[in-house]
């Protein structure tokens, strides 16, 4: 019977440059697709201890059953590795047509192990495989590589991944471009450029078959049906995305005083108008672009037509980045911001990160402890250009900065390592723990350190479940972390969940493949996923002494007129203590042996007692 | 009693400012206030919301006092902080 899964999965090897197919077995294919076959392989293929940026780290691309179908909102693609950024598993996603074209052609999965001598490309054209040289590619930016590669292979109609001066320089928190979407968090694109992978190209044209048309024609009409209620709703929160793009959301977060402004010391921006979505659509043409399949098209493409960026071309910025690299920096300058935003694009890096590292930086300048410090200040676009050159270049100041903002902050010295927004060394999201404590919860206890994917966001800001309490926290959160992990073996872009039950997907999952799983089954493969995360973290040695807020979140927002909500130590431990017993871990937040063979993962409790991993690269 | 009136998105350009202060009777209603705040910017909320309230078939806008979302109904005090906060800028349900 015929599937859109293809039950196949393509290993390359760089070190020998050689490729070979292989049939995803019975075992594998239980985690349907996305994350779940990702997370599993790296379990079973990266030994504990591996170095992120070594030959022994593997880099999967991973598609899933719904990819390449007309199921709307299921066009992403997701890598898992481990992070160089973290040391922790890694997963990150991007939209845009990669994932479809890997499935076109003839795979679910590419594993990428080993690595090469010297800076290639891969060409993945159907069953070829073929690998380039890419020297003539170092140091060009993402979207001028991706143009180089499909000029080589002559192929403008070619899905190009490509990594820019950043992946090459193994900043921490590169990012890989698959053209305007972006493989943003934990450093994937550091994993490529230590992998002396420049770029990979993509086509295939074999069509994708389902199962059931009849199932899933009518799954199909069903999800288009919710879709379109909630985009004809002009003002609903998916209505607005589509219309304005992720930034239009702002100036509510602003007056609930959770948009973390000036490094997270204040929560409310007083130029927050000058760089929200509507701000950019008065100053810049602006059109929306769409994943494949995609109705909501939130992306949105802006051309500057005068001034010293006359003629860039340029997505976004979406609304973290105005955060980060925004009110996280007192940066109201909408070109700089916009400047700001491209340059990350084309040198790879992910913009979270670096609005933590940079807000760190400008905070520790404040206070006198970087000797090299001139003119560095909030607010200023120089700076935030400047540092953004230095930090790709891996340049004075910026080699330091590369390592995130823990690793920075701790080479910095005084106390800079309180002013780093961070967990596990990766960047805080946008919002303020102080005021959102599930979301808090949700930042210390994500298996990629520091996640906004899946927290209670919506819910707090609009006053649904009271964030300024720890009250069933716990709860809400592993209901939320294990529903989008299960989301995501789908491969969905997170805002389907907003929109679509979890029956739709699995009518869908049903009609594309034939599997049949109930909800209940669903989760559990979530929580699954979840745990098998754990044990990877845990075998790196991660344990409830790295599930740590940032000193920060201890104090009282600033501000003159704010009757701050307080956030106490005693609390956060509280949090931990029922977030841990809920997930059936012990006191130290490891999985026990219980928990592991509830799930059926009891053969994963050995990797957990190695020998502590090596930590050079955490 | 004086409350403090914050506008965000469209609604700061719609009253040419980003924030003001409101005199209000005591136990006065977050419609209330909306009602004077009209009357006080010469009519220029009148296509948002008049004196029977949100204007029918107008986008509903969510109203914050102190930070928190609330009812319109909800009684104000003495220094509140009123926000406005129109669907384009997220105040949408």
């Amino acid at each position: 019977m015929p599937s859109s899964s293809r039950n196949a999965l393509l290993r390359i090897n760089l070190t020998q440059q050689t490729a070979t197919t292989e049939d995803i077995s019975l075992e594998l294919a239980a985690y349907i697709g996305g994350m779940g076959i990702g997370v599993k392989l790296l379990l079973d293929e990266v030994p504990a201890g591996a170095d992120a940026l070594g030959a022994d780290n593997k880099l999967i691309f991973a598609v899933g059953p719904l990819t390449g179908t007309s199921a709307p909102m299921f066009p992403q693609t997701c890598i898992v590795t481990k992070s160089p950024l973290t040391g922790t598993i890694l997963n990150a996603y991007a939209g845009g047509t990669l994932g479809p074209e890997i499935k076109q052609a003839g795979y679910d999965a590419l594993v990428f192990e080993g690595a090469a001598a010297e800076p290639i490309f891969v060409f993945i054209d159907g069953k070829e495989v073929s690998f380039h040289p890419a020297a003539n590619l170092g140091g060009l930016g993402t979207s001028e590589t991706a143009r180089r590669v499909r000029r080589t292979i002559a192929l403008p109609e070619a899905r190009v991944v490509s990594i820019g001066l950043a992946g090459e320089n193994r900043v921490r928190f590169a990012s890989a471009l698959a053209e305007h979407r972006v493989f943003g968090r934990g450093g994937a694109g550091a994993v490529m450029g230590a992998k002396n992978l420049k770029a990979i190209a993509v086509h295939g044209d074999r069509p994708v078959a389902v199962h059931d048309p009849g199932v899933f024609e009518a799954a199909v009409g069903a999800a288009w049906a919710l879709i379109h209620a909630e985009l004809d709703n002009e003002f609903s929160l998916l209505g607005m995305f589509s219309r304005h793009g992720t930034g239009s959301g702002m100036g509510l977060v602003n007056e609930r005083h959770v948009l973390a402004t000036r490094n997270h010391r204040f929560g409310h921006f007083d130029q927050a108008h000058e760089i929200d979505a509507t701000a950019y659509e008065n100053v810049y043409p602006t059109r929306p672009v769409s994943c494949f399949g995609c109705p909501v098209h939130c992306g949105m493409l802006r051309r500057v037509r005068d001034g010293p960026l006359k003629g860039l071309f340029s997505r976004g910025p979406e609304y973290e980045t105005m955060y980060a690299l925004g009110s996280n920096l007192a940066l109201s300058d909408r070109e700089g911001l916009f400047r700001a935003n491209d340059r990350c694009d084309q040198y790879g890096m992910d913009t979270l990160t670096l609005g933590a590292v940079l807000g760190m930086t400008m905070e520790a300048a404040e206070n006198g402890l970087l000797k090299e410090s001139a003119g560095l200040r909030f607010g200023d676009p120089d700076s935030i250009l400047g540092l953004i050159e230095k930090i790709a270049h891996r340049d004075g100041l910026g080699d330091i900065l590369a390592e995130g903002p823990a690793r920075a902050a701790e080479k910095i010295g005084g106390n800079a390592i309180d002013y780093a927004m961070q967990v596990k060394n990766s960047g805080y999201a946008a919002w303020m723990p102080r005021s959102m404590k599930g979301t808090g919860l949700s930042f210390v206890t994500a298996n990629r350190g520091a996640c906004h994917k899946r927290a209670p966001i919506g819910v707090e800001i609009m006053g649904f479940v009271d964030g300024t309490t720890i009250e069933n926290k716990a709860a809400i959160v592993k209901e939320i972390q294990d529903k989008v992990n299960a989301y995501f073996t789908l491969v969905s872009c997170r805002f389907a969940e907003f929109v679509l039950p979890p029956e739709i997907g699995l009518q869908l999952l049903e009609g594309a493949t034939g599997q049949t799983l109930s909800d209940e089954e669903f989760m559990q493969l979530g929580e699954r996923i979840w745990n098998l995360e754990r044990v990877f973290n845990i075998a790196e040695t991660f344990g409830r002494k790295d599930d740590l807020f940032p000193a920060r979140e201890f104090e009282p927002i600033a501000g003159e007129d704010m009757d701050a909500p307080q956030f106490t130590r005693v609390e956060a431990d509280s949090m931990l203590d029922e977030y841990y017993e809920l997930r059936g871990w012990d006191a130290d937040g490891v999985p026990t042996s219980a928990c592991l063979e509830a799930l059926g993962l009891a053969d994963y409790g050995k990797r957990m007692a190695l020998p502590g991993a090596d930590k050079t690269n955490r | 009693m004086r409350i403090h009136v914050r506008f965000a998105g469209y609604y700061r350009t719609l009253a040419e400012c980003a924030s003001l202060d409101l005199e209000l009777t005591e136990s006065a209603t977050i419609d209330d206030a909306l009602v004077r705040l009209n009357e006080m910017l010469d009519g220029r909320f009148t296509k948002v919301f008049s004196g029977a309230g949100v204007q029918r078939g107008y986008p509903t806008f969510l109203t914050l006092v102190d930070f928190r979302i609330v009812d319109r109904k909800v009684t104000l005090r003495e220094d509140n902080v009123m926000a406005i906060v129109p669907p384009m800028a997220g105040g949408c349900q």
